[in-house]
């Protein structure tokens, strides 16, 4: 009985130490992130967070950069990222909005989205669409693949 | 000065950074500049390469696809006089019977084919026809096999959204036409000229975390890449890699550094006081690798152990750096 006793108890005592160290360190992220929103606008990720540390926008563009401090552009990035993670229905939220607003990298996984019924109903009028939508914003492979369909449907 | 171990050294030498394919994953359209290089800038980069007391492995790919340098066949012929190893990656849609013999002719060792789709998908990702890059390789493949195979092959498959789900598809294919080697590569931010959904791009943040975590754990912040995959591009420019895709930092022409002279140049650009501008935002660089896991971790996305792990893996991996790589750098 004394064993079983002690088995048990170790086993409680591992559980409640398992959870209070998660717990611990769910509420530093908690803590964290709270911070981070309260200095931060409501649409920006991490990344765009710390307008100090963020570096402007003359030294981006000699580097071909752009800065990340846009909420539209950091929504962007979580769509960018959410689609490289195959989190499809997460990263069309997040894109739509910017492809509709002429982001070209947002229009570009749109049109593959639709392409390929990542996230939504596959659909070819679609992704025709954003793929023209891409082409008048000056994406080559767009052109070409347009060119290409138009040439093919005569 | 220590020199690199032997057999660490691959040269790539960009003959061009004009493609005929329009890949999504591939940033080429970054480049500001598009040519092809010319004949004496190849002679003399292979010239450098022979100066060396190990010669690298000596490699077309760059940012664009070989087969598309006017001269293609004469750079062939002249690593084969000059009795190098040599290979080359290429989409294969313009691998014609006429340049395929001329391969076979030549003492090219390998050829990686750049094909990470098929049929429809493939049409959709690289723009170009699937029908024709198929029966050139196809066709290449029984040439090789009719000569006795005296050029290596592999595929080269690059995972993306289209083809996760049918990379194995995909290798059964190719496996069954001839080839058995595969190269598999996740996508990677090719310098920042990619968007891959990276929080550390375009921004400083963690850097000087990263920084302190890096000294901490005895890790350099070089990168190792410029000293082992040398990088030549098409105008005969030195560049720290093959993903400064915008070409951002030349460090000097062939026609006046060595290599060896080059890796001096090299190392002293990871010790100025700004971060080279073709690693600020790239993803393989150390500093960003940790610094990314900093925000990871921030965001709630990884658990703090992440850091413990990531730091792990990259000690392990500086244990394979050349020695060269890890010393102080020459005044």
């Amino acid at each position: 009985m004394n064993e079983l006793g002690l088995i048990v108890g170790l086993s409680v005592f591992a559980v409640v130490a398992f959870l209070l160290v998660h717990l611990v360190w769910f509420l530093r992220h908690v803590k964290k992130n709270t911070q981070a929103s309260a200095a931060a606008s409501p649409d920006s990720t991490p990344a765009a967070s710390a307008d100090s540390d963020t570096i402007d926008s003359e030294q981006a563009a000699s580097v071909g950069a752009t800065v990340t401090d846009e909420p539209q552009a950091s929504t962007t990035r979580r769509g960018v990222r959410a689609f490289m993670r195959g989190n499809y229905p997460e990263a069309f939220n997040l894109l739509q909005p910017a492809a509709e607003g002429g982001n070209l990298k947002a229009q570009q996984l749109l049109a593959k989205m639709y392409f390929a019924g990542h996230g939504v109903d596959q659909d070819r009028e679609q992704y025709l669409y954003w793929l023209q939508r891409c082409a008048e914003n000056g994406d080559k492979p767009a052109r070409a693949k347009l060119k290409k369909l138009r040439a093919a449907t005569g | 000065m220590a020199r690199l171990q032997q057999g660490m050294r691959n040269l790539d030498i960009e003959l061009t950074n004009r493609c005929n394919a329009l890949c999504t994953f591939c940033p080429r359209d970054k480049t500001p500049e598009q040519g092809f290089m010319p004949f004496e800038t190849f002679t003399k980069t292979i010239e450098r390469a022979l100066e060396l007391d190990v010669t690298p492995k000596v490699h077309s790919a760059g940012q664009g696809e070989p087969t598309l340098h006017p001269r293609f066949a004469d750079i062939v012929d002249h690593v084969s006089s000059k009795g190098l190893e040599y290979g080359f990656t290429t989409n294969g849609s313009l691998l014609t019977e006429e340049l395929s013999r001329r391969v076979l002719d030549s003492s090219v060792e390998h050829i990686c084919f750049s094909i990470s789709d098929l049929g429809e998908d493939y049409e959709e990702v690289y723009a170009l026809s699937f029908d024709t890059t198929r029966a050139n390789i196809l066709r290449f493949l029984d040439m090789n096999e009719a000569a006795g195979n005296p050029v290596r092959t592999q595929v080269s498959l690059v995972a993306h959204d289209l083809n996760r789900e049918k990379l194995a598809d995909y290798q059964a294919f190719w496996s069954e036409a001839g080839i058995s080697e595969f190269c598999h590569f996740e996508q990677t931010n090719r310098g920042g000229a990619c968007d891959i959904g990276l929080y550390f791009v375009d921004n400083q943040r963690h850097s000087e975390d990263a920084r302190r975590i890096l000294q901490e754990n005895g890790l350099t912040h070089v990168c190792v890449v410029p000293f082992v995959m040398l990088f030549v591009g098409w105008n005969g420019q030195y560049y720290l890699c093959c993903n400064d895709y915008r070409k951002l930092t030349p460090l000097g022409s062939v026609f006046d550094h060595s290599i060896e002279a080059m890796d001096v140049i090299k190392k002293a650009k990871f010790f100025e006081q700004e971060i080279p501008a073709a690693c600020l935002n790239c993803d393989l660089d150390t500093t960003n690798i940790v610094r990314e896991v900093l925000f990871e971790i921030e965001a709630g996305e990884a658990p703090p152990g992440r850091l413990q792990e990531k730091t792990a893996e990259l000690i392990a991996r500086q244990q394979h750096y050349p020695d060269f790589v890890l010393a102080e750098p020459v005044a």
